[in-house]
């Protein structure tokens, strides 16, 4: 084996909008580095790619699994997790109290990749159909709610938010 | 647990009846769950949430072959390797067997393994772990042992493995031998049950008909991965940091496998990612990650990769299942036989258990005079079976509501129709294991109603709307359910609830809250006692340390058992407050009323609940006085949920492609504590269940490997793929329950696979009677019909 320990490096990133410096080892993944520096809402919920409990947004590239990324890759990249959500004064997203509302969560072990999930769809689709909801969380596996109070509540997050159409216009 | 305030136990196991508050407080509302702010923030901890820089990375060395003989381990050169700290195998823990089961001690189940077996029964079973200071350390050591197997012939098939030519998994004698156990031909069980007389019900029924039918094997898959950091505290006693369904239960199996006192391990249930029933067993993970902290004296973390826990976590036992039923014409079941073969893996584990409850739940809906339960549970070499959401019941329900359909077609009858005039009623007995101590008659049973709601909501009687091209066909299917609160006489509760000095509660249970709503519906119960705010409870339900003694989450036991505890325990307290209060009021206890967060005598001004704490704790009135109050439950009763459950079905005839278009719940939870997390649970519930209905399987190849490479192999059910779905809520009043409760964790995962094999055969005449069911199978069946 090699001295693989030697080939640590570092890298700058934004997370959340503040600055950190995040040590990486070799061929580690965005999960793994996020996590170790303390980011414990990014969840590790198969290391494969298929479950989505490790979402972020990353910068340009949007929705993205971090397990997926390696994360020297990163350097320089804007994240944001589901702690991204809160308002500056530390208040809950409407998707967020939605979830709350709807009995969304159960074990919530994959909320926080589902939260960024739809966050991400509410921002190309103000108003989305069921069958976009869906579509925007088939990326995601959540084993305990059966997904239908989670379409609920994004809706109705869409509602609420100042540039949805129904929140315009009423229900017409 | 004498770290408590208060005062002795209550000897009073009677719950009062007439002092909550009617206004309803917290009960029966859909109050935010008590931890749902970390859940959505993310600020929630699940078990490796924590820095474990200082913790040594521990990893496990599997078995590549699904039987054979460890004739010697060198873990020499493992051990030179820098960074390491610990190798240990079958060498160095206890020779004592036990069973993983997690049930009180002695669970239903034979002891039949050790933390290390010298044979190892399926691929990936341990057979050595290591501890070192870096993860390329643990790689490379367990690369370095090494490993002289004696292969063994194994056998993947329960027939087969009953048969005289066949490989004896478990030649040495072990204790716990279930009924009828004949290790040598594999089999961990025999069991029968007869009520009635089976032969005059088979003379007297006007037709017979017969069927089999057969189940997967489907895993629990838990979102987060099975996980345990364990370590030596200050006091060196024994901390495990754990990914468990059953904290004190789990404390328990860790203390008995090491001869440790149970006072000197602890185990913190952080919040926890999901459960199903995989957690209620203490894993091999759990007992390695002990014994590496014991054996270095440091933190060792363990987590299994998804795909390692996909291939090695225990499964639902994969079944076959025949029966056998006598009728009249006019619909009367006279005589029911059901015969199970189930395949309990490599070890016994849930094999007696889950064998009774597949064939008693179901058939407690049809409680005809005579019945006959024969079956038995077969050691195999694949993964150990273990207990998954609907425990057994799920395969007894897909078989024998398949079975109900197909005996109401023979004799011509509409099969509502027909599950009409034979499902139990209120005061009628369910079918319960001989070796059950429960009190049987059901006294709340809302399994007639529920059909009717669900026959309304998809429109039964006119049945579907059929396509204009008749390429595609439409069906409807029903199945109903039974489920349990709880094994009878087995589960015990105890909690504690203080009032604290600004009238707020700590409740203190030790429920295993796995992101069903436990801790939040405990929190509701005690407000509700007091007519408080939910925010003024907080529920401590995370620690062994801190919780008194709690079977934990299994057979939908919560609501019902520790709901019942907790009840007992906010009214303990509230007793004492009346007595106080009539105490310095000088007033008949019974006088004082409790109600909407306010103690008011009938003479003199009220208080609110917070100005009362503050007055008897500055002792203004009289001596300082600290009020607790304790309850505990323990019970012969195990209320039944219900529920009826309609597929609706669209099959292309050409090719066998369908899709499930509806589907109905109907359930009967008694009364729904918190109807939005009752509403999570039922949906929760029946999408698992379809998800082993169309689709999830875990196959072995003909080496007895498992046939998946990761989480891509494993399919689940994803929010695209959901069906129009309706919930409906059929709330009888279960009079045991804690504010009319029974259990709805369990009931719904049970009718999908026969609701959706029923609605393809009233679509196209075919049944599937193999799970899971494919499109493949629609066409084959579809050709053989043509």
């Amino acid at each position: 084996m090699d001295d693989e320990e030697e080939t640590t490096s570092s890298i700058h990133v934004r997370i959340n909008g503040e600055r950190e410096q995040h040590d990486i080892e070799h061929g580690e993944t965005l999960m793994a580095s996020l996590r170790r520096a303390g980011h414990y809402s990014v969840k590790n919920g198969c290391d494969e790619g298929v479950c989505g409990a490790c979402n972020v947004i990353l910068g340009e590239r949007g929705l993205t699994r971090s397990c997926l990324v390696p994360a020297a890759s990163c350097d320089g990249a804007d994240v944001m997790t589901v702690e991204g959500l809160l308002d500056d004064a530390g208040n809950l997203h409407p998707l967020q109290e939605e979830f709350l509302e709807h009995g969304a969560a159960q074990c919530g072990y994959c909320i926080p990749g589902i939260l960024l999930s739809a966050y991400d769809l509410l921002q190309d689709n103000v108003n989305p159909t069921e069958d976009e909801v869906a579509n925007a969380l088939s990326g995601n596996i959540c084993r305990c709610t059966g997904y239908v109070q989670q379409i609920e509540a994004i809706q109705a997050a869409a509602d609420r938010l100042p540039h949805s159409e129904t929140a315009a216009e009423g229900d017409a | 647990m004498s770290q408590y305030e208060g005062e002795p136990e209550s000897a009073d196991e009677t719950v009062a009846e007439n002092d909550a508050a009617d206004s309803n407080v917290t009960v029966r509302e859909s109050v935010e769950k008590v931890d749902g702010w970390g859940l959505v923030t993310g600020n929630a901890r699940y078990t490796d949430d924590v820095p474990t820089d200082d913790a040594l990375a521990g990893r496990v060395l599997r078995s590549p072959h699904a039987h054979a003989r460890v004739r010697s381990i060198d873990t020499e050169a493992a051990e030179a390797i820098e960074g390491v700290t610990a190798v240990i195998t079958h060498e160095d823990v206890s020779e004592q067997r036990f069973t993983r089961t997690g049930f009180p001690h002695p669970a239903p189940a034979p002891f039949d393994e050790r933390v290390f077996n010298e044979t190892v029964r399926h691929v990936g079973e341990p057979v050595a772990a290591v501890a070192a200071t870096t993860v390329d350390a643990v790689e490379r050591a367990l690369e370095a042992i090494e490993v002289d197997y004696k292969v063994l012939d194994h056998v993947l098939d329960p027939e087969a493995a009953m048969g005289s030519d066949t490989p004896t998994l478990h030649p040495e004698e072990y204790e716990n031998q279930q009924e009828n156990a004949d290790p040598e031909h594999n089999v961990v069980c025999e069991t029968r049950h007869e009520e009635g007389d089976i032969e005059a019900g088979f003379e007297a029924a006007d037709e017979i008909v017969e069927g089999e039918y057969k189940t997967q094997i489907v895993q629990q898959l838990p979102m987060e991965m099975n996980t345990a950091i364990a370590w030596i505290d200050d006091r060196q006693r024994l901390v495990l940091r754990t990914t468990t369904q059953v904290p004190h239960i789990c404390r328990a199996k860790i203390a008995r496998a090491f001869d440790i006192d149970r006072t000197d391990v602890q185990v913190i249930k952080p919040r926890v990612g999901g459960g199903f029933g995989v957690r209620q067993d203490t894993v091999p993970i759990q007992y390695i990650a002990a014994a590496l902290a014991l054996e270095t004296g440091e933190k060792v973390r363990l987590r299994n990769e998804r795909k390692e826990d996909l291939h090695v976590s225990q499964t639902r036992h994969s079944q076959t299942i025949q029966i056998k039923t006598g009728v009249r014409e006019d619909g009367t079941i006279m005589v029911m036989h059901v015969d199970i073969t189930s395949n309990t893996g490599a070890y016994g584990c849930h094999g007696f258990a889950v064998l009774e409850n597949a064939a008693h739940e179901p058939l407690s809906v049809y409680p005809c005079e005579n019945r006959l339960f024969t079956g038995r549970a077969v050691y195999t070499n694949v993964t150990p079976g273990g207990a998954m959401r609907g425990y057994g019941a799920v395969q007894g329900t897909f078989a024998l509501e398949s079975h109900v359909d197909k005996v109401a077609t023979e004799i011509g009858m509409d099969p509502v129709e027909f599950r009409r005039r034979n499902a139990i009623e209120e005061g009628e007995a369910s079918f319960e294991p001989a070796s059950s101590e429960a009190m049987d008659q059901l006294q709340s049973v809302g399994v007639e109603e529920c059909l009717e709601r669900a026959c309304e909501s998809i429109g039964w009687s006119d049945g579907p709307d059929q396509p204009a091209n008749d390429r595609y066909r439409c069906g409807y299917g029903t199945a109903l359910s039974m489920a349990k609160s709880g094994v009878p006489n087995s589960e015990f509760s105890r909690c504690n609830v203080t009032l604290e000095t600004d009238g707020t509660l700590t409740v203190r249970v030790g429920v295993g809250d796995t992101g069903q709503g436990s801790e939040t519906v405990m929190g509701q119960i005690a407000a509700e006692v007091f007519g408080l705010d939910i925010n003024s409870v907080h529920v401590k339900a995370d620690d062994t340390d801190a919780t008194p003694w709690d079977n934990g989450a299994y057979a939908s036991s919560t609501t019902y058992v520790s709901g019942n505890a907790t009840e007992k325990a906010a009214r303990d307290l509230a007793e004492k407050v009346r007595d106080l209060a009539a105490d310095w009021y000088d007033v008949d206890p019974e006088a004082v009323e409790l109600a909407d967060g306010e103690v008011a005598p009938p003479r003199g001004e009220s208080m609110t609940l917070s100005e009362f704490a503050e007055e008897a704790f500055a002792g203004i009135r009289g001596p300082k006085r600290r009020l607790t109050g304790s309850g505990q439950h323990y019970t012969p009763l195990s209320p039944k949920p219900f529920a009826a459950q309609i597929a609706a079905v669209e099959v292309d005839t050409e090719t066998g492609e369908f899709e499930v278009t509806n589907f109905v719940n109907a359930v009967d939870c008694g009364q729904a504590l918190n109807p939005a997390n009752v509403r999570g649970q039922i949906i929760g519930g029946a999408i698992m269940g379809l998800g082993q209905t169309v689709s999830e399987a875990i196959e072995f190849d003909e080496d007895g490997q498992p046939e998946l490479r990761g989480l891509r192999d494993y399919e689940v059910i994803h929010a695209t793929d959901l069906p129009e779905i309706d919930t409906e809520l059929v709330e009888t009043h279960e009079p045991t329950g804690p504010f009319g409760a029974k259990s709805v964790g369990e009931v719904t995962t049970l009718g999908p696979p026969a609701a959706v094999a029923n609605a393809i055969e009233d679509a196209v005449g075919v049944r599937i009677t193999d799970l899971p069911i494919t499109s493949a199978k629609i066409w084959d069946a579809l050709q053989g019909g043509r």
